[in-house]
């Protein structure tokens, strides 16, 4: 699978590019009073209304600052048949490889300072890891309670 | 769209039509012209439906031709009976074209069907079995048929034509040049193939020239086939050269279908009209006039359509283009912000054409998703025919401006509404004929359904001439369900919220009808998520109004802009009721939240309060919202001004944050939040 290399608070991730449609500067974001913390907005997107997500505290890794330099992954979220668009904030495109999935890593469950229910496994590439994030587990509350 | 897909979308097109056409000759039992619109839908049906192989949909299509030909002829009258089971008939065709299984359904209704012809036929006499008893008169030719490739264009049904030859007797098509097959050609409706009949019947030469009444006669040519020799004639080779092998199979077919095909006397090839007539008595069920009649009639049918220029669109991409468009809208504005005030008279000029044609564009493409309400009709007629039936009473259903146009959205998700209020008013409203003559009112209950424009918005109304709502019920029922208190005194408005609360009913017992635990407070939840309002008014012993107030369409919204701390956000304009200045010191004086306006005390939230953000501004800005009748105050920094704007859903992970309805995109391409006031309220309240 080809995955969407990126870095978030100095740790590297990963994101499969069937979830991606889209890599956009962040300009135009509007804060929702009363939304949940990890919510850090809502922006426009060819025309609809999407929610832009602080990744790093979705997943507990701390808070996003924003900066002119901040970017945010257009992810597809898939839900049964449906599908949902969110916005996630991260620091910095990496690069987009192609690994192969009998290479990724089961993901260490312990002391990784952030929660790792997230991740879909970890790959090495020389002495980097990157821990490669799934979709559907990041927002994997959110979904269950989308189907009641 | 494949071409099944096609298929199915055309068939539900004709069952609707033909719904229609039955809920008129309940109207006018017996209208002739409605009559033949049946038949003639049950034909197109079971002509199109052997092609795709929906044979119980053929199945029930051919028994009821029977019926309808036995009443177009006036062998049978139309009556109540026929139309139930026709009607039960299009129920089972829907499902039958949705892919559900109906199989015991079908075989009901073709067993009642055929009860009613009084016989028992054994089911599809087919072609063959029928012609085995070997007449006389029956003649074998064999038919070139050579259509022009354009066939489609003139609106012209091939396959039609091959079932109407297959009606004459026996037939084999053999299909020349098929090098594109023949199923491909049907679907880019451009036909390449020709055609070798050979058929045996007892039509005559004018029965097979009736069928190709709409082809030029360059396109066909029919040879009478007396001897085995005529497959090498002249005539013959003409088309095409058989080799020996392929003349004896062709000669066994015939022998095959009838072994003194060729023993005949020779055949009469003007077989007079009334001879004909005879013949077809045990053939097929149409006589030819009919046939041709028939044709006439589809081609009329054919041609008023294209007059109209109707297309079918499907819902996505129609929501694609209105997404387009609104994003073109905005983009117009920002271009124009970007540009800032331009000196040239050209680019101004430039630009206030482009607002004008943008604008344009938008409202044509918004008027795109609007459809009549009558597009509803049918299923009500059909609701209140089945109701009344069940609950043994009469009703006289009026309708007036059911062409009003409403967004397709907003009339599906009115359909479920409507046929509760609808059920209610038949079930609880209108007395029995009995009672209703005892009360000097006609028997026939009067159920009247009418809708009109009044400026943005519509209006649906409902009104029956039954017993109106029973007040003392209500508060009696009200105190058993413990919605009202026994010692209190309520007003008329107060008892008839009470039947728009959550969990209210009336009914003593659950009926089928209405009651069923789901009542009014289902339908007012409806109607309140499509931004409308419902109000009943009533009269005791003399009928209930239940009026509907919708908007338009869902996606345009007047809003006023407001700034609270560095943020806009939008009002829907038609919840404002008023706007004032106020000191900040003065509103915050108290630790109450409350203000007064004319005369009363209304509760207020501070935006910025409410956001946690701090710097309030020394003067602030009051508005008055009143929204399904309950006011309520907004404080917030300025406001900026008046915005129509496309209203945007909120993302689903957004759905938890309520006290905000959705979104829109500002002219400079940034969001704002639209606020639900009546959200704010009740959150504060919790």
């Amino acid at each position: 699978m080809h995955v969407l290399l990126f870095s978030l608070q100095k740790e590297l991730f990963g994101i499969s590019v069937m979830n991606v449609l889209r890599v956009i500067n962040l300009e135009k974001l509007i804060k929702i009073p009363k939304a949940p913390v990890y919510i850090a907005g809502v922006t426009n997107f060819e025309g609809n209304v999407i929610p832009v997500i602080d990744l790093a505290s979705k997943i507990e890794l701390g808070k996003t600052d924003l900066s002119a330099t901040s970017k945010v992954v257009i992810l597809e979220v898939y839900h049964g048949e449906d599908s949902i668009e969110v916005g996630v904030l991260i620091d910095e495109v990496l690069d987009v490889v192609q690994i192969e999935a009998v290479r990724l890593l089961p993901p260490p469950l312990e002391n990784m300072g952030f929660n790792t229910n997230t991740l879909s496994g970890i790959y090495k590439v020389e002495e980097h890891f990157y821990m490669i994030l799934s979709a559907g587990k990041i927002f994997e509350k959110e979904l269950v309670s989308l189907v009641h | 769209m494949d071409f099944q897909q096609e298929y199915i979308e055309e068939v539900s097109q004709i069952i609707k039509n033909l719904e229609m056409s039955l809920m008129r000759l309940e109207e006018n039992p017996g209208h002739p012209e409605e009559i033949d619109n049946v038949y003639r839908y049950l034909h197109t049906l079971k002509g199109s439906a052997g092609m795709f192989d929906f044979h119980q949909v053929e199945r029930l299509t051919h028994e009821l031709e029977y019926i309808y030909s036995d009443i177009r002829e006036g062998i049978r009258t139309q009556d109540d009976f026929i139309l139930d089971i026709t009607l039960h008939a299009v129920d089972v065709l829907l499902d039958l074209i949705d892919g559900r299984n109906a199989d015991s359904e079908v075989e009901k209704i073709v067993e009642t069907l055929r009860t009613l012809r009084g016989e028992g036929v054994p089911e599809k006499v087919s072609a063959a079995d029928a012609g085995k008893p070997s007449s006389s008169s029956r003649s074998a030719f064999v038919i070139f048929l050579k259509p022009e490739s354009n066939l489609f264009k003139r609106g012209i049904n091939l396959t039609a034509i091959l079932d109407d030859i297959e009606e004459l007797g026996s037939m084999e098509v053999i299909i020349h040049n098929e090098e594109i097959p023949l199923e491909k050609q049907l679907q880019i409706k451009e036909l390449h193939s020709w055609f070798e009949i050979i058929l045996i019947t007892a039509q005559g030469m004018s029965g097979i020239l009736d069928v190709f009444m709409f082809l030029k006669d360059q396109e066909y040519e029919i040879l009478t086939i007396e001897a085995q020799e005529d497959f090498g004639s002249e005539q013959y080779s003409k088309h095409i050269q058989l080799s020996e092998a392929s003349i004896q199979k062709r000669i066994e077919k015939l022998l095959e279908w009838d072994s003194e095909i060729f023993n005949n006397q020779t055949p009469e090839p003007t077989a007079t009209g009334a001879e004909v007539l005879l013949l077809k008595v045990d053939g097929p069920l149409i006589t030819e006039e009919e046939f041709c009649e028939e044709e006439v009639q589809s081609e009329l049918i054919q041609k008023s359509k294209k007059a109209k220029g109707q297309v079918n669109v499907s819902t996505p991409k129609l929501d694609q283009l209105i997404d387009i468009v609104s994003e073109l809208v905005t983009f117009r504005s920002e271009l124009q912000h970007l540009m800032g005030e331009s000196e040239s008279p050209q680019v101004i000029e430039a630009m206030e054409k482009l607002e004008f044609l943008t604008l344009r564009l938008r409202d044509s493409a918004f008027n795109i998703r609007l459809v009549p309400l009558n597009i509803l009709q049918v299923k009500f007629q059909r609701l209140i025919r089945s109701v009344s039936k069940e609950l043994g009473k009469e009703i006289e259903f009026i309708t007036e401006g059911l062409g009003t146009e409403l967004d397709r959205s907003i009339i599906s998700a009115l359909e479920a509404p409507l046929m509760h209020i609808i059920r209610n008013a038949i079930d609880h409203g209108i007395e029995s004929p009995e009672e209703r003559v005892k009360r000097n009112k006609p028997a026939k209950g009067l159920l009247k359904l009418y809708s009109y424009n009044s400026g943005d918005h519509v209006f649906i109304q409902i009104q029956d001439d039954g017993n109106g709502i029973d007040f003392e019920k209500i508060r009696e029922k009200g105190i058993t369900q413990g919605f009202l208190n026994q010692q209190q005194t309520y007003s008329e408005k107060e008892l008839l919220n009470v039947v728009m609360a959550s969990g209210f009913s009336t009914a003593d017992k659950v009926s089928t009808i209405s009651g069923r635990g789901v009542g009014m407070d289902i339908v007012k939840k409806e109607v309140n998520a499509l931004r409308g309002d419902i109000e009943i008014s009533t009269e005791k012993g003399l009928g209930s109004i239940i009026t509907l107030r919708l908007p338009l369409t869902l996606t345009i919204l007047d809003t006023l802009v407001v700034k609270v701390a560095d943020q806009k956000y939008l009002i829907p304009i038609n919840e404002i009721e008023y706007c004032f200045t106020e000191q900040h010191t003065q509103l915050f004086s108290k630790k109450s939240r409350q203000i007064t306006y004319e005369n009363q005390s209304i509760p207020f939230f501070s935006l910025r309060e409410y956001f946690g953000k701090e710097g309030y501004p020394t003067q602030e800005t009051v508005i008055v919202v009143n929204k399904n009748d309950a006011r309520v105050a907004i404080v917030v920094d300025s406001i900026l001004g008046q915005y129509q704007t496309v209203y945007k859903p909120l993302n689903e992970l957004l759905q938890s944050v309520d006290c905000f309805s959705g979104a829109s995109i500002l002219g400079d391409g940034s969001t704002a939040l639209i606020l639900n006031v009546l959200k704010l309220k009740s959150e504060s309240y919790a």
